[in-house]
């Protein structure tokens, strides 16, 4: 038998660090993910999709959305698909609606039990009742292979915001074999006790640069009563973010150019890139930013560039400067400002001072 | 720098002069009217030009200086030593700027060099206010312009670019003044007004959710009264074709009605016919035996034999009689009297015509009379019997039998009808009971009229979910674009909190900028104040003074601890002030290259004694300046 483990597909939810028009597309391809990844179960005879919480991102989602929604789960005829709810979703638009596919299956806020075979999936939708006593209230056979679905951040992740806090420990020797997680939006598999793993799946589709590396679903098989999982990237776009070391003894064309050779070989062009320019540059070494910027947009779906260049400069090639250029610098560098704040005054006052020198 | 010799071909009042100069002092002794000014205006005008500020002739140089009644080019040129070497300045100017000429040479070789905008600036590395200011003294340039000349101070150590710092500060202004500035322009309050105008549409978001939510509710609670009001007219509708089908009921019992009466009708004529038969009471099985047996016969043409016709030769007779005498009397009437022929023989053929004529008349009229068959007379005598009738009444019998022969017909055709009524009525049977049921008295219309509204409600119900469902999907279209504009507002947001640092670091540079130009001006500041001091100590001898000076170049006064602007002294102080000033800067500003220095009757505000400190310090001030001492009075003569 096959499952899948997914969670935090924030279906309709916005879409950060992109313009107005790439996040209408962005929106729309998240949800077409979606679709797929029920065209996958249906495909691969998966018996059932965990969602672990998350699937909306509020409590109203469009028609068209809800409608797709439902049409690829009631396509996906042989598979079920059990839901719980996040914290984004606690009153999803699946509870108020009527003629529900019945392969749509929910956790409720007590231990909710769904049998396939010799395979057992537990969860709970939390709620402020059962948050102290769920981990009491998890009976499990010892002689099933048991999937436990939960939606919250186990302990020592940083605490965001007022998410339900998993405890590890009270879950051990439970007889978990593995613990299907939401909330967190990046793939983590790690080890429960002797006999269980868990898993965050992460999410999706990415959404913004916060939610770099692959994106996709974690696929559990049942082979000699044991449970094997591989992570599926599925995604139809990844974020990611790189630097651009400039060495400002080499010529500003030419480690362009250097670069994007590289970046292209390394990052599909269908791909939303952030690339944070680097480097110790000198006052007099010209960098062109719109450049960059033009040359990463005619290639990727999306770019945008971060200055983060300091500048190398030495109090010592001023000392003896007795102009209003040794004069500035001397001041700025005996100003008691973070080396940042800085550089950053020292190459703007520079240039302005330069650029008369230049013409 | 040493001015050896001057030109002037044209120039105002001045036409085709020379003048020879040398270093230390050069006094030019002549009366009002000779042109001092005029020379010390060609002078500033050879290095800098006219200047560009005047439109009236007293303001505009060009005009002022443009020889009388002349059209043609004036101007001439100065010779001067400057770093060793001797230079030529050709300047001629027009009536306007384009027309103007100028041309530096080398005068040892001739070379001229070319590109000689801002010479002035070039040589002395300050501009013509600054120039003025600090070189040319005279009675009318009180106004001094000391902002190019504190700026000098800034870049005293970078010769050639004198306005360093004013470009800088203007480049980081500039780009400030995009950012923000008065009147809520630039990037900075524009992206703030677009995140506001968003902010304002998004507040519609939770609105819209709110009246999505609505409008689904609505849409369920209308699809719940549609059902109910289905299911109503459901029930209507069922029984409203009831109630057409009572209708239709009504009809058929009325028809129901018409045919017992039918059966009824044709009851009495058949009873009718059988009274026919002698209102004998016959059996029907009987009777019907008969009828059919009787009917077989006429069929088979047994039962009756038609009698011989009779020959018609006997009525015939007479007229052969008379047609034979008629022929006799022809043929005697042939030989005897012919006349006769003529008359008796047509009567022959008449007579004969006739008699055709006749009998075919009488044949016509005549029945013949029917005969029964022996075998069927046998039958019908022994049926009659059987009811106790005679032989001798079989004629009668055969009369009554004659009328059933037309009846029988009719009897049969009511027969058949009544085997027809009699299955519409067992069909009807079934409705009996439904016209037992039904009162028929329902309000037909008023039920239609109740079925009517509720479909109109209905119908209604059902648009006005289209027009909501409709409504959601502008509204959730709405949602979708408010989702995207949040993106733009983060997009914003973002460049928002760039301009905001690059604002926030600008006017950190432009802050440091100002400070190194304040503590370059207090660098300069000591030693202009010294010099200063040490022109005041030369050319003041009556008083010791001791004065100070700002970085702004406001000269103050210590007196008595306290510290006088120089404004609260004489004019005639006022003028050593500005005379001591002036020589102080120029220690200042050309550590290299001193300039020459015009002095343009600048004492005519002194006193004896302070006129002859004054001479005697402008010649020792002589032999570290080339001074050009214009004077029109012998008393002020150097």
């Amino acid at each position: 038998m096959k499952f899948i483990h997914t969670a935090d597909l924030h279906l309709d939810s916005k879409i950060n660090s992109l313009t107005q028009e790439k996040a209408k597309i962005r929106r729309e391809e998240i949800l077409t993910t979606f679709e797929k990844l029920c065209d996958y179960a249906e495909n691969n005879n998966v018996t059932a999709v965990i969602i672990s919480g998350d699937m909306f991102d509020s409590a109203k989602v469009t028609n068209k959305t809800f409608l797709r929604v439902i049409n690829a789960i009631k396509k996906a005829k042989d598979t079920d698909f059990l839901c719980l709810s996040g914290n984004h979703d606690e009153e999803n638009v699946f509870y108020n609606a009527e003629n529900l596919p019945i392969n749509l299956k929910f956790f409720l806020n007590e231990w909710t039990k769904f049998t396939y075979n010799n395979v057992e999936i537990h969860g709970i939708s939390f709620s402020n009742k059962n948050i102290s006593t769920y981990a009491d209230t998890l009976l499990l056979d010892k002689d099933k292979i048991n999937i436990v679905a939960l939606h919250g951040q186990i302990a020592g992740y940083n605490s965001k915001d007022d998410v339900e806090v998993i405890s590890l420990p009270k879950l051990k020797n439970k007889n978990i074999d593995y613990l299907a997680l939401g909330h967190i939006h990046s793939y983590d598999l790690g080890e429960l006790d002797i006999r269980g793993k868990y898993c965050y799946s992460g999410c999706l589709d990415a959404r913004g640069f916060d939610e770099l590396d692959k994106k996709g679903f974690v696929l559990l098989e049942d082979e000699q009563n044991k449970l094997i999982s591989t992570f599926i990237p599925f995604s139809s776009r990844e974020y990611c973010e790189l630097d651009f070391n400039i060495d400002n003894r080499k010529n500003f064309y030419d480690e362009l150019d250097a670069f994007m050779s590289d970046i292209k070989a390394k990052i599909n062009s269908k791909n939303i890139v952030k690339v944070n320019i680097k480097g110790e540059i000198t006052p007099n070494y010209n960098i062109d930013f719109d450049l960059i910027n033009s040359r990463l947009n005619d290639y990727f779906f999306y770019s945008k560039i971060k200055d983060k260049t300091t500048l190398k400069i030495s109090i010592e090639d001023y000392k003896n400067d007795k102009s209003i250029v040794g004069e500035f610098v001397r001041t700025v560098l005996s100003s008691n400002l973070e080396k940042e704040y800085l550089d950053k005054i020292l190459l703007c006052g520079l240039n302005a001072l330069n650029k008369k020198e230049m013409e | 720098m040493v001015i050896t010799k001057i030109h002037v071909s044209s120039f105002g009042a001045l036409n085709n002069v020379d003048f020879d100069f040398k270093n230390g002092i050069n006094t030019i002794k002549e009366d009002n009217g000779f042109g001092k000014t005029t020379l010390s205006v060609f002078i500033k005008a050879m290095f800098y030009g006219f200047n560009k500020k005047g439109r009236t002739v007293k303001t505009d140089e060009r005009k002022q200086y443009t020889p009388w009644g002349s059209n043609s080019l004036f101007g001439g040129y100065i010779e001067f030593d400057f770093k060793g070497k001797n230079y030529r300045i050709e300047r001629f100017f027009g009536q306007k700027e384009s027309d103007d000429t100028i041309k530096l040479y080398d005068t040892a070789t001739m070379t001229e060099y070319k590109g000689q905008d801002n010479l002035g600036e070039r040589l002395f590395g300050i501009d013509e206010a600054g120039f003025v200011s600090t070189c040319f003294l005279s009675q009318n340039n009180y106004e001094n312009s000391y902002v190019s000349i504190i700026s000098k101070f800034e870049d005293i150590a970078k010769t050639n670019n004198a306005n360093t710092f004013i470009d800088a500060k203007n480049i980081l202004e500039n780009d400030i003044k995009d950012l923000k500035q008065r009147g809520e322009k630039g990037k900075i309050p524009n992206t703030q007004r677009e995140i506001n105008a968003i902010n304002l549409e998004l507040e519609k978001k939770q609105s819209i959710e709110q009246y999505l939510i609505t409008l689904d509710k609505k849409i369920k609670e209308n699809e719940e009264k549609i059902k109910v009001l289905d299911k109503e007219i459901e029930f209507l509708d069922g029984k409203s074709q009831v109630v057409a089908k009572t209708d239709t009921i009504k009809y058929k019992k009325e028809d129901y009605k018409k045919l017992l009466d039918d059966k009824n009708e044709m009851l009495s004529k058949k009873d009718k016919l059988y009274n026919l038969i002698n209102g004998q009471t016959i059996y029907d099985e009987e009777y019907q035996q008969y009828f059919d047996k009787h009917t077989e016969y006429l069929k088979n043409k047994d039962a009756i034999v038609k009698p011989q016709k009779q020959t018609s030769t006997g009525v015939m007779i007479p007229f052969f009689i008379f047609s034979f005498i008629s022929l006799i009397v022809s043929v005697v009437g042939l030989f005897i009297l012919p006349l006769l022929f003529y008359i008796c023989f047509p009567l022959t053929f008449a007579f004969v015509v006739f008699g055709l004529i006749f009998v075919k008349i009488y044949n016509k009229n005549k029945k013949p009379e029917q005969i029964l068959s022996n075998d069927y007379k046998n039958d019908l005598i022994e049926f009659l019997r059987k009811y106790g009738y005679s032989e001798n009444e079989l004629n009668d019998f055969l009369k009554i039998l004659n009328n059933i022969k037309d009846v029988s017909k009719d009897l049969i055709y009511i027969k058949e009808q009544l085997k027809n009524i009699e299955i519409k009525i067992k069909d009807k049977e079934n409705d009996a009971d439904i016209f037992k049921e039904i009162s028929f008295d329902v309000d037909y219309q008023s039920l239609n009229r109740e079925l009517n509204e509720k479909r109109v409600h209905c119908n209604a119900l059902r648009e006005e979910n289209a027009t909501n469902k409709n409504n959601i999907v502008h509204y959730e279209e709405q949602l979708s674009n408010l989702k995207d504009l949040e993106s733009k507002k983060d997009e914003l947001e973002e460049s928002l909190k760039e301009y905001n640092e690059r604002f926030d670091i600008l006017s950190k540079t432009v802050e440091f900028l100002d400070c190194a130009n304040e503590n370059l001006k207090v660098k300069y500041r000591k030693p202009l104040e010294d010099a200063l001091n040490k022109y005041l100590s030369l050319i003041v001898i009556e008083k010791k003074i001791s004065a100070k000076i700002d970085t702004d170049l406001n000269i103050f006064i210590e007196e008595n601890g306290v510290l006088k602007e120089a404004d609260y002294y004489s004019k005639g102080f006022q003028d050593l002030f500005r005379i001591c000033k002036s020589f102080a800067l120029c220690d200042v500003l050309f550590t290299n290259e001193k300039p020459f220095v015009v002095l343009d009757d600048v004492f005519t505000n002194l006193d004896d004694n302070k006129l002859k400190e004054a001479l005697n310090s402008v010649k020792e001030l002589s032999s570290e300046y080339q001074i050009l001492y214009f004077v029109c009075h012998e008393s002020r003569r150097v």
